[in-house]
């Protein structure tokens, strides 16, 4: 019976200490979360750069790509450089424009829009593959019998951004070459549906998932697109391509001191010439930045012209 | 004093603490033993039982806790980006209050920029600044689990990295104290399904002890009869099973 009533007291003890001793035997931290102050306030820095990118990517892809050319710019100038990004080209336009940027990356429809309202200047452009053009594809999913922009009629599709000049006003202009001579198609008549992913490689995703009939996207994007996803080759294919154009570029607004626009000018020319800027330059598909003249983007001046695009924008 | 002979000293004051309560056991009738012997086991069965499930259940919910909160934090890290690159700072603030309106565990969540400055946070009339540097993602890419104490009870807090950490940090802490209520109830379920079991128990067991003591009673009183002379007492015969036999 003993025997028992001890075995019986060692089971409760067992039990006991199941019960109680797995908890963690660690002291844990004590945090009174009722206890709110304000927050305290951000540590002082130096003025920095700012500098702005037009959502020609996606704002995550945008970081990931310029993040290391911004370091470099912070590195080589001794300042911290704080990167811009808004939702449309208008917004950056608008920031650079109150002088709320010192530097940016923008797109042609832009810095035609900026230098004709505001006096945008131009800095540089960059260069690649030798050339300081590039192209708006028209791109259909690789399944769809669309030939042409005419076989798009009635079809869902889908623009960059309001600005974007090869994903919005190329397009628009090319609609307007499919009408009569006087009266062309809009894109609300000639499309069922339209919408914007306010950026390229949204644009080209929307349309690979069959999200949108067709977009015109700019020509570079597409290219680096597809070095990233080799598949996209399968899933989108292009059916027109425009005159070439005067390549997107780095510009300054008009109030920027003169000696400081120097600067940039400088560091961005010779950037390719050093190692780690030669480096960087390559992994966003660049060779180099280059001095261009405004009469590049005199051919896209006119398409912007003709369209009323960014007429109409302006009055909205 | 030695461990060997304090555990001596245990050892011999547990006995004596049994010895004692086998000489109470023992002293009482055959009816009170069988019932208590009912009584306690359906009770030692009862709180074992429940303090199991109570354990099992309570790893289970943490352990889902943990998960959501790692889930949690991850959406919330990736759908945080865009708007912190664009400096929509609303857009971060709406995010975070709808993600603690739709977690019910969600306790609070706000998210820091690169720098470690607070842009967004779910906390009204100042902030906790002790939350500040108490946990930070552990690599670029993954989340970082923390449990602390806090006046509200036990918070899970989890980090997760925004662009690998270059854009900033986005913080989520889950509280245990609903998970903690659940366990609550269905310990106390268990404990009053136990307390109606044992009734029922001490019903049966008083009529098994009815069944099997009459007899017994019958034969110890022809006993007494027998022992004052009265040679022609029989016992009633009940059942013919083993006491019934003794009746003859």
């Amino acid at each position: 019976m003993k025997f028992w009533l001890r075995a019986f007291s060692r089971i409760i003890a067992g039990l006991i200490l199941l019960s109680t001793g797995c908890a963690g035997t660690q002291p844990l931290m004590y945090i009174d979360l009722s206890r709110r102050e304000p927050l305290p306030p951000a540590a002082p820095q130096a003025a920095p750069l700012r500098l702005a990118v037009a959502a020609i990517f996606s704002p995550q892809s945008t970081a990931e790509s310029y993040h290391n050319l911004a370091a470099y710019l912070g590195q080589k100038l001794g300042r911290p450089v704080q990167l811009i990004q808004r939702r449309t080209y208008a917004e950056v336009n608008n920031l650079i424009a109150k002088n709320e940027v010192d530097l940016a990356f923008v797109c042609t429809s832009a810095y035609v829009d900026g230098h004709d309202r505001f006096g945008l200047e131009l800095l540089v452009a960059p260069e690649i593959n030798g050339q300081t053009v590039y192209y708006s594809q028209l791109i259909v999913p690789a399944h769809s019998p669309a030939q042409s922009m005419a076989d798009l009629r009635g079809r869902v599709f889908v623009f960059t951004d309001p600005m974007s000049y090869s994903g919005r006003v190329y397009p628009t202009y090319l609609l307007q070459q499919l009408g009569s001579p006087i009266l062309g198609y809009t894109p609300q008549a000639f499309f069922s549906r339209t919408f914007f992913t306010y950026s390229h490689d949204k644009a080209i995703q929307a349309v690979a998932d069959g999200v949108a009939d067709g977009a015109a996207v700019d020509s570079l994007v597409l290219q680096y697109a597809i070095e990233r996803e080799p598949g996209l080759r399968e899933r989108v294919r292009v059916i027109h391509q425009s005159p070439a154009f005067g390549i997107p570029p780095v510009v300054v607004p008009p109030s920027l001191p003169p000696q400081q626009k120097e600067e940039l000018r400088r560091l961005l020319l010779n950037m390719h010439t050093d190692p780690l800027g030669g480096r960087i330059l390559s992994d966003l598909g660049i060779d180099r930045f280059v001095l261009v003249e405004d009469t590049v983007y005199e051919s896209a001046r006119q398409v912007v012209r003709a369209t009323c695009c960014l007429d109409e924008d302006q009055k909205r | 004093m030695s461990v060997l002979s304090q555990q001596l000293h245990t050892h011999a004051r547990l006995n004596i603490w049994l010895q004692r309560t086998w000489a109470l056991a023992g002293g009482v009738s055959v009816r009170t033993k069988i019932l208590g012997i009912v009584l306690a086991m359906t009770t030692i069965l009862g709180i074992g039982i429940t303090l199991q499930v109570r354990l099992v259940t309570t790893r289970t919910f943490i352990g889902e806790l943990e998960n959501r909160g790692n889930s949690v934090v991850r959406d919330l890290a990736g759908r945080s980006v865009d708007p912190l690159l664009l400096n929509d700072i609303f857009g971060l603030h709406k995010l975070l209050v709808e993600t603690v309106e739709n977690h019910p565990d969600v306790r609070y969540a706000f998210i820091e920029d690169g720098t470690g400055q607070v842009l967004a946070h779910t906390f009204d009339q100042g902030f906790p600044v002790g939350l500040l540097d108490l946990n930070r993602p552990a690599s670029d890419d993954g989340s970082q689990h923390l449990l602390y104490l806090s006046n509200e009870g036990r918070i899970h807090d989890f980090a997760a990295p925004l662009l690998s950490g270059q854009v900033g940090v986005v913080r989520v802490g889950l509280s245990e104290t609903r998970l903690q209520r659940v366990i609550d109830a269905i310990t106390g379920q268990m404990l009053l399904t136990m307390l109606l079991v044992a009734l029922v128990g001490i019903v049966a067991a008083s009529l098994l002890t009815w069944l099997l003591t009459r007899p017994i009673l019958d034969l110890v009183e022809t006993t007494r009869k027998v022992g004052q002379g009265d040679m022609e007492t029989l016992a009633p015969r009940w059942a013919n099973d083993e006491i019934g036999g003794l009746s003859l």
